[in-house]
């Protein structure tokens, strides 16, 4: 943790032969190499315990797989392997852009470390726009983690959609169409979400004001940080919709109505035979969730014609095991780029104070050392969740 | 380095101040970045903790003092919490963090001759973390309770106990953060700071315990954190990794389990096997036998520790060849635990052994480990686990390691530092006669439930047929007999502070580092840079009549000791 390295505040800015009384040197420690040492020897200790902690998940990933091989050919055809592979060149691009941030912070270039560190800032709320779009696609899908469909009739009521009577896959057809296709309802979710951030974006906006108002450089900084993260994230949202599109054209229109019906007509199932949120009460049933969510799985897919997507009849059981391990992994790692994104607006405050020198530069060090195993992560998570159906 | 080998009593009479005086209130205890301190707050917290957990244990006991209900009030399921909150408490907030938290938090840095660990910050947090997880469970306890069993085993955990779960999870999940940042914080310290002169085969050997230690808590651990974390979404959300309902497999969360917490019986009992290699080498008055093989033994204990989680689950539905490795495996266990026994007992071959308090609870140890360990090979067998599975046979071997081991040598090693800590020293008499009856009731109270086992009482019964009721009677007498030697060496420590005479530099006539320094240490732990010498050469101190102490001897200045060693 870049953070536990004692930065110890003294006077000294006068006598630089002495290294205790330089800035940012911990007292308890002989010298500046073994601060440096024990810092780098703690990150990379702490990576170890990011990577075992992980390792739960890719064991479960793989034990799922072993389990049920065709869960995991069938389900992975709804990641949509463009934006995953762009959000990887973007990180990718980041490592390039922090490992830059670090060489510029050992040859004591400040605005070189500032611009690398913004770039790299940049590039991971860009990955988390991606991020919020292909979530919200796959929520308007109801492509969710297995347990979200034993209280389906929940889910209706979070997205505002209406509950009809009728509780069997057949009698849908007579039910008359939604009011909107499922990419407009998506779009209005989407929309929603940009003007949230757009609103957001006041709260940097006064920060910054703070930060010229009470002459505070620090405050400025993060207020311009954030303002940065939140037009990243719309830039990465709004990129997101336009290759959505591309792919997509709007051939959709026709069936996305008729779709939605059908999984709205088989949540009313599952509510009605879950009884208060218990399946598997009636195994003869079976009200598995899996059941419950194939139907969307193979039909409500925003493809005009389904590319070479299994029929209904061949749909494999457990399908949203798949989304549990998707959701689960990806959000922990999403979660990881938060703290990251915490952690390089921290080295930006202190990079515009001008504390790293090459004599001083471990935090930006280690923080990097960081932001490559977050990488290194999705690097893996990118092939296993995305392309294995192909 | 003139100034290296100074008598410890010249420094004694230099500083006045110490760690524990030097700054006043409140928050210069919880502000503290001072490892002395750190440690200090977590033996009374990790003490009480114990002291809690032990009480819920004589409730249990009483409750079992006949086959049916015993206690007006205790209801089957009051008494499936209590256990669950037991075994908890013990095992996350007690045993693990005791022995690294408290007295290697306090002892680590001054046996490297350091200021202070590497982080001392993250070494703070560490103990709010350890905190926080203590809330958590205390939530647990005072909303509805917990009756999963500490190891919160699935299906049962996720979809049929109607107890906080979570909030019990969560608490496991923040204690397992405290844990690896203490062993971050161990690994980095003995790594980066160790003094000149202290090589690795220089240090002593509860620094070789703590690093195999921390070694587990930071490759562990987080298999814990994830684990629980799934645990805790699972609940909640319905992720449907453990629920076979939704396809997942709820043995796969025992798999998940184990893979930490049978590491995490390494992370209990190898600290605890560092402070007896201290004990019985100090009160031998003899360097330690087969040093390199007890160093070695605490790694080969903590790599192995890592390969043996299957045993957990002879029962639960593995292949047979999975049962047979991992049955081979674990006997492979007793190999490395056995050479620290033969080298403790060759030690004290023709030492001049002093019976003092620490050496008491040291022996104990050595008898108790012995038992516990040696019934670890029925549990081990295939054939005969199948047998003694879940029976009291286990909970009997379970105790007779963690608490006959790991709690019997934290008492040792705090009766062991406690003038060192404190400044004062505890009453002799007492002290071994706390020892003494900890030692007897404890064989009182889990002997007898290893023949209940043997003869098929299953463990986590409310309810049992008569024809075990005598060995029961046995077992609860011997409980709270037990009960009352804990509370009377807690007592004797407690005493001690108030009427208790100072303590000398170093009373024992160790020669490990943490003993140069005056009792209590001052806050920067020496004045000058201690020297660094064969830890174990008994030698190189020698009793000063006018301190009561040992002191460094005067003649051989510098590391000229170290030659004549062995």
């Amino acid at each position: 943790m870049a953070t536990a390295v004692e930065t110890h505040e003294t006077d000294g800015h006068g006598d630089h032969d002495d290294w205790h009384h330089k800035p940012f040197s911990a007292h308890h420690f002989e010298n500046a190499e073994q601060q440096f040492d024990s810092g780098k020897l703690g990150m990379w200790l702490f990576l170890v315990t990011e990577v075992l902690f992980f390792s739960g998940l890719f064991v479960a990933y793989a034990v799922y797989r072993a389990n049920h091989p065709e869960v995991f050919i069938y389900a992975s055809q709804y990641l949509d392997k463009y934006l995953g592979g762009m959000n990887t060149v973007v990180l990718i691009f980041s490592s390039l852009t922090m490992a830059w941030g670090v060489r510029c912070a050992q040859l004591g270039q400040r605005s070189g470390l500032i611009l690398m560190l913004s770039l790299t800032l940049a590039c991971a709320a860009l990955f988390l726009g991606v991020k919020t779009f292909e979530y919200t696609e796959k929520a308007h899908k109801r492509l969710l983690w297995a347990g979200a469909f034993v209280n389906a009739t929940d889910i209706n009521k979070s997205l505002g959609t209406t509950k009809r009577p009728g509780n069997h896959v057949f009698v849908v057809e007579k039910i008359p169409k939604p009011p909107e296709t499922f990419e407009e309802r998506m779009m209005v979710s989407l929309r929603a979400i940009q003007r949230f951030w757009g609103v957001s974006m006041l709260i940097p906006v006064l920060l910054v004001g703070l930060g010229y108002r009470f002459n505070s450089r620090p405050t400025r900084t993060i207020g311009y940080a954030v303002l940065l993260s939140i037009g990243a994230i719309l830039v990465g949202m709004e990129a997101s919709i336009q290759i959505h599109e591309f792919q997509h054209g709007g051939a959709h229109a026709a069936t996305g109505g008729h779709d939605a019906d059908h999984h709205e007509a088989d949540h009313q199932e599952a509510g009605h035979n879950g009884e208060a949120g218990l399946p598997g009460a009636h195994p003869e049933h079976s009200v598995v969730a899996g059941d419950i969510v194939d139907p969307m799985l193979s039909e409500l897919t925003s493809d005009a014609e389904p590319k070479d997507l299994k029929s209904l009849s061949d749909r494999p059981r457990n399908a949203n095991i798949f989304f549990s391990i998707y959701y689960f992994m990806t959000g922990l790692h999403a979660f990881h780029i938060i703290c990251g994104m915490i952690a390089i607006t921290w080295l930006l405050v202190r990079s515009v104070e001008g504390h790293f020198r090459p004599d001083y530069f471990g935090p930006v060090d280690f923080v990097g050392l960081y932001w490559h195993i977050v990488d290194l992560i999705w690097i893996y998570l990118f092939p296993l969740l995305y392309l294995i159906g192909n | 380095m003139a100034t290296a080998s100074l008598p410890a009593h010249q420094q004694d009479h230099a500083s006045s101040t110490n760690y524990l005086n030097c700054s006043r209130g409140f928050l210069s205890w919880a502000c503290t970045l001072d490892h002395k301190r750190i440690g200090v707050m977590y033996l009374i917290g990790t003490m009480t903790a114990m002291f809690a957990g032990g009480a819920l244990a004589l409730i249990l006991r009483a409750e079992h003092l006949t086959p049916q209900a015993t206690l007006p009030g205790i209801t089957h399921d009051l008494y499936n919490q209590l256990f669950t909150l037991h075994g908890a408490i013990m095992v996350f907030l007690f045993i693990i963090p005791s022995i690294p938290g408290a007295l290697g938090n306090f002892i680590l840095p001054i046996m490297l001759g350091a200021k202070d660990v590497a982080f001392p910050r993250m070494n703070l947090c560490s103990f709010y973390l350890w905190v926080g997880g203590l809330i958590f469970f205390l939530t647990a306890l005072l909303t509805t309770g917990l009756d999963t069993g500490w190891t919160f085993y699935t299906p049962y955990s996720t979809n049929t106990s109607s107890t906080s779960v979570v909030t019990a999870t969560l608490g496991a999940f923040i204690l397992g953060f405290s844990s690896i940042f203490t062993g971050l914080n161990f690994i980095v310290t003995v790594h980066t700071m160790r003094p000149p002169g202290m090589t690795w085969f220089r240090m002593p050997l509860f620094l070789w315990a703590l690093y195999s230690t921390a070694i587990i808590q930071v490759l562990a651990t987080p298999v814990l954190g994830i684990t629980l974390l799934l645990l805790a979404v699972e609940r909640s959300f319905g992720l449907g990794i453990f629920d076979p309902k939704l396809g997942g497999d709820p043995v796969l969360y025992q798999h998940f389990f184990w893979f930490y917490s049978h590491p995490a019986v390494y992370i209990m009992i190898l600290p605890a096997m560092g402070i007896i290699s201290e004990l019985i080498s100090t009160f031998s008055r003899k360097p330690i036998f087969g040093y390199r093989f007890i160093a070695f033994s605490s790694m080969a204990i903590a790599l192995l520790g890592f390969l043996v989680w299957g045993h957990h689950m002879f029962t639960s539905g593995q292949s047979e060849m999975v049962t047979v490795v991992f049955s081979v495996l674990t006997f492979s266990v007793s190999i490395p635990s056995a050479i620290k026994v033969f080298n403790w007992v060759a030690t004290m071959y023709k030492g001049s052994i002093l019976l003092a308090t620490p050496m008491c609870y040291a022996l104990s140890f050595i008898f108790l480990f012995t038992i516990g360990g040696l019934t670890g090979l029925f549990l081990g067998a295939l054939a005969t686990d199948i047998h003694l599975h879940d029976t009291y046979f286990v909970v009997a071997h379970f105790h007779y390691v963690m608490m006959g081991g790991t709690l019997v040598a934290f008492i040792g090693g705090v009766f062991y530092w406690w003038p060192k800590i404190t400044g004062r020293m505890y009453n002799e008499f007492w002290g071994q006669v706390s020892s003494l009856i900890v030692f007897l009731s404890f064989n009182l109270t889990f002997f007898p439930q290893f023949i209940l086992g043997s003869r098929g009482m299953p463990r986590r019964y409310f309810n049992y047929v008569p024809e075990y009721q005598t060995l029961h009677i046995l077992s609860t007498i011997g409980s709270f007999l037990l009960g009352f030697g804990l509370a009377l060496a807690a007592g004797v420590l407690i005493a001690s502070l108030f009427s208790g005479r100072r303590a000398p530099a170093n009373p024992w006539g160790s020669a490990t580092l943490e003993w140069q320094c005056s009792s209590p240490p001052p806050l920067s732990n020496f004045e000058h840079t201690p020297s660094v010498g064969d830890p174990y050469d008994m030698n190189s101190v020698v009793w000063d009549a006018e301190t009561e102490s040992y002191v460094k001897q005067q003649s051989s200045g510098g590391h000229s000791h170290v030659a004549s060693a062995h």
